[in-house]
C-alpha cells in the first residue's frame, strides 16, 4: 500500500503530488487488473477523477475512466451517448450532491406537498438507476446527500417536514431502502464523510461558485478514499484478518512482568475502559466475519492467561490462532497466514510498538499497518481505514472465523494420521457440484474475484457476467460446495467452460486455498468430464495464464491427465484431454451428490 | 518577493509535472503550457496550503499574473 493513501490522509499533499504519486503506484511492480470506470456527475467531477484513480492503482486495479460532460449525470444515463455505450463500464460511479435536488419544500408546502415532492425527487433516481443497470448490467455506486449547508428552521429544520434537513433525510432513508433492495447498488455515503469531516469545511462556496465543485478540494481524498473502498469491495481485496499484539495493545500492561492480577482492563478505570471498548469493537468486527489472530512476543502460557483474565472481552476461542514466542512479528505472520491459508496482503496488524510496525512494513508490504500507537486511537484508525468494507454479505462470510477453526482441527486430525488416505476418508466428505444456481452467484463472483493462488486463468467476473453464462447453453457451469466431519466449508470451486463446436475450453478453474489437497478438484474434474461427455464434447482444452500468485497450479491439467501441447515464453500454456477414451475417475474420497 | 516566486514555481512544476518551467512575477497562465483552469485549481489550491493563506472569490477572480497572488499574499501575510 502506498504510504500517502492510508489513513490518515494528507489531503493537500494528495492534491499536489498526485502526478508524483500515480507514476509511484505505476511503478510498483504488481500485477493489475482493468477496469473500465465511468463517472457520471452532476458537477464538476475533474480531480475526483484524478484522485480516484491514485486510491484505485493502489488496489492493483488498473481503471480506465469515462468522464461525463460537466453536470450530465442524468442525461448520459437516461439517453446515453455512443461513447458511453461503446466504454462499455463495469462500475458506473455517479457524483451528485444537494445541489442536485431539483425541488425542496417551502413554507406554504403541506406534509402532503411534501412527500409527492419527495417521491418525485426519489422516481428521478429510480428511473435513472433502473435504465443504466438495464443497459449496462454492472454495479452502481450512487452517493446519498449530504446536509444542507443552512438551516432556515433552525434546530426545527430536521423536526419539521418542511425543513431541508428533514427533507435530506427522509430522502436518503429511500436511497438505503432501494441499496438494500437491488443486489448490484451501492451507497457511497456522503452523509456521513461529510459530517465526519465537518459539513462547515466540506462546504467550500469558494470551490463553487470558481469552479462547480460541490465539495471542498481538500475533501475530495476523503470522497475518493471511500468511493475506492467501495470498488475495492466489489473486486473481493477487502482485508480478512486482524492481526493483533497483546500487551499494550489489548491490555495496558505487559503480562510478562506486570502478572495476569495487574493487567489493565475493564470499567473501573479510564485506561483499563479503553482497552476494554476496543476490545468490543474487535469482537464486533469478528462477528462480521473478520478473523482475529494474535502474534505476541511473549511466553506462550503467560498469553493464554492473560486471555483468561476474567474481565476480557474477547476470549482465548475467538482467536484462530495465537502466536505467543520470541520470533519475529513478520515470521510470526506469515506463519499464521500459512495455518489460515491466507495471504499477508490480507492481514492489518494491529501494534502499539512503532518499531514492530516499521518490521512489518518492511518484511511484509502488503501488509496494512495501523499506524496509531495509543489504545484510544486504535478504533479510529482501523475503521476508517476502510479494510473491511462490506459490499456483498454472503453467508460464508459471517461463517468465517468458524471456518477457519474447523480448518485447523483437521490440520491437527491430519497430525494424528501416518496415512494421508486414512486422514482423508476420516474426514467422511460429502460434496455438492452442479451447474451455477442462484442462491450461489453472489458467492461465485466473489470467488471470480478474490481467489488468487488455485486459479488457472485469473478472469474476473461479475455476478451480472456469471448469470449469463449461468444461462446460456454455450456454457457449461460448475460450482462445489464441499461438507466434512467438521462443518460446511461453503462453496470453494468454480469451473467454466465455454463450448466452441465439439471443443470446450476451460475458461475458469479456480478453488478456495482452504480445501487445498481434499481432492475437491479431483471431484470437480471428474464431474466436468462426465457433463462434457454427456453433451457429446470430444475435447477438452485447458488454460494457465502465469500469474505472481498462482505458480501452485502451473503443472495442474498434468497432474490431472492433461497433455501439454503449447507453451509461450512468458509460461502461458496450453493442454488438452481427449473424452472420446475411457476417462478413470479421479476421487476417490469424497462422496459427491449430484 | 523572490523566494515566493521560487515557491510557486515549484508548485507549478509540480502540478503539471514539468521540471523545466519558469516563471517571473509577470507570467501570467496563458504564459505557461498546459496551465489551464483545471490546473489551476490545482495551483490555487497549493498555494493556499503553502503559504497560509485563503483567497476570497473577489481575489481569486481578479488575478492576472503572478505577481498578483504574490502581493495579495504579502498582504494578507502582513509583510507589505
Amino acid at each position: 500500500m502506498h504510504s500517502m493513501l492510508s489513513y490518515p490522509l494528507d489531503a493537500p499533499r494528495i492534491m499536489r503530488k498526485r502526478r508524483t504519486i500515480r507514476q509511484e503506484l505505476l511503478e510498483r511492480n504488481t500485477q493489475m487488473t482493468d477496469k473500465r470506470i465511468a463517472i457520471l456527475g452532476g458537477s464538476t467531477t475533474h480531480d475526483i477523477r484524478e484522485i480516484l484513480e491514485l486510491f484505485i492503482l493502489d488496489q492493483n486495479i488498473r481503471p480506465l475512466f469515462y468522464e461525463s460532460e460537466y453536470g450530465q449525470y442524468w442525461q448520459d444515463a437516461m439517453f446515453g451517448t455512443d461513447t458511453l455505450r461503446a466504454f462499455k463500464p463495469d462500475i458506473i460511479f455517479i457524483h451528485t450532491s444537494n445541489r442536485n435536488i431539483m425541488g425542496y419544500p417551502d413554507a406554504a408546502s403541506t406534509a402532503e406537498d411534501v412527500e409527492k415532492l419527495l417521491q418525485a425527487q426519489f422516481q428521478h433516481f429510480v428511473t435513472m438507476w433502473d435504465k443504466l443497470q438495464q443497459e449496462y448490467h454492472c454495479p452502481i455506486i450512487q452517493n446519498n446527500f449530504e446536509y444542507p449547508y443552512y438551516r432556515l428552521r433552525g434546530n426545527r429544520d430536521a423536526v419539521d417536514v418542511q425543513g431541508r434537513v428533514c427533507f435530506i433525510t427522509r430522502l436518503n432513508m429511500l436511497f438505503a431502502e432501494y441499496a438494500r433492495d437491488h443486489e448490484n447498488f451501492f451507497i457511497n455515503d456522503i452523509n456521513y464523510q461529510s459530517a465526519d469531516y465537518g459539513l462547515e469545511k466540506w462546504s467550500d462556496p469558494i470551490a463553487w461558485y470558481l469552479y462547480k465543485y460541490t465539495l471542498s478540494l481538500n475533501a475530495i481524498p476523503t470522497l475518493a478514499f471511500n468511493v475506492a473502498n467501495i470498488i475495492k469491495s466489489i473486486y473481493g481485496k477487502n482485508k480478512k484478518a486482524l492481526a493483533l499484539d497483546l500487551d499494550n495493545t489489548l491490555w495496558g500492561g505487559i503480562v510478562g512482568d506486570d502478572g495476569v492480577e495487574n493487567l489493565v482492563l475493564g470499567q473501573e478505570t479510564s485506561m483499563g475502559q479503553a482497552y476494554t471498548e476496543f476490545q468490543e469493537y474487535l469482537k464486533s468486527l469478528q462477528q462480521q466475519g473478520v478473523v482475529l489472530c494474535i502474534l505476541s512476543k511473549n511466553e506462550h502460557e503467560n498469553a493464554i492467561a492473560g486471555l483468561n483474565h476474567p474481565q476480557m472481552v474477547l476470549r482465548p476461542e475467538d482467536f484462530v490462532d495465537i502466536e505467543a514466542n520470541w520470533d519475529s512479528k513478520s515470521r510470526n505472520l506469515t506463519r499464521a497466514a500459512q495455518k489460515l491459508s491466507l495471504l499477508p496482503e490480507s492481514f492489518v496488524f494491529v501494534d502499539d510498538n512503532p518499531a514492530e510496525q516499521e518490521q512489518i512494513r518492511q518484511s511484509l508490504p502488503e501488509t496494512a499497518v495501523i499506524t496509531a500507537r495509543k489504545v484510544e486511537e486504535f478504533v479510529r484508525h482501523i475503521d476508517k481505514g476502510g479494510y473491511f468494507e462490506i459490499t456483498y454479505v454472503s453467508g460464508d462470510d459471517l461463517r468465517r472465523s468458524e471456518m477457519y477453526r474447523e480448518n485447523l482441527k483437521r490440520v491437527q486430525l491430519q497430525e494424528s494420521y501416518a496415512d494421508y488416505g486414512d486422514y482423508l476418508r476420516s474426514l467422511n466428505m460429502r460434496a455438492e457440484i452442479r451447474p451455477f444456481a442462484d442462491i450461489y452467484m453472489a458467492r461465485i463472483a466473489q470467488l471470480t474475484n478474490k481467489t488468487n493462488q488455485f486459479n488457472l486463468t485469473t478472469k474476473r467476473f461479475s455476478q451480472e457476467e456469471i448469470e449469463k453464462m449461468a444461462g446460456d447453453d454455450h456454457y457449461i457451469t460448475l460450482y462445489g460446495k464441499l461438507e466434512d466431519c467438521f462443518g460446511d466449508n461453503g462453496v470453494v470451486s468454480v469451473v467454466i467452460g465455454k463450448i466452441n463446436g465439439d471443443e470446450i475450453d476451460i475458461i475458469l478453474w479456480l478453488m478456495s486455498c482452504r480445501v487445498l489437497k481434499r481432492e475437491m478438484e479431483y471431484a470437480m474434474m471428474d464431474e466436468f468430464v462426465s457433463r462434457c461427455k454427456k453433451t457429446g464434447l470430444k475435447k477438452i482444452n485447458g488454460y494457465y495464464y502465469p500469474t505472481l500468485k498462482n505458480s501452485m497450479v502451473k503443472e495442474f491439467y498434468g497432474t490431472i491427465g492433461f497433455t501439454k501441447i503449447l507453451e509461450d515464453e512468458t509460461g502461458n500454456a496450453k493442454w488438452f484431454l481427449n473424452v472420446e477414451n475411457e476417462y478413470d475417475k479421479k476421487n476417490s474420497n469424497i462422496l459427491v451428490v449430484g | 518577493m523572490m523566494e515566493k516566486l521560487y515557491e510557486i514555481q515549484d508548485i507549478i512544476r509540480d502540478v503539471l509535472g514539468d521540471e523545466t518551467i519558469t516563471i517571473n512575477q509577470q507570467s501570467t497562465a496563458a504564459d505557461v503550457g498546459r496551465w489551464d483552469s483545471l490546473a489551476n485549481v490545482q495551483i490555487i489550491l497549493a498555494i493556499e496550503d503553502t503559504f497560509g493563506v485563503e483567497f476570497s472569490l473577489d481575489e481569486m477572480t481578479s488575478f492576472y499574473c503572478i505577481g498578483d497572488i504574490i502581493r495579495t499574499i504579502e498582504q494578507k501575510t502582513g509583510e507589505r
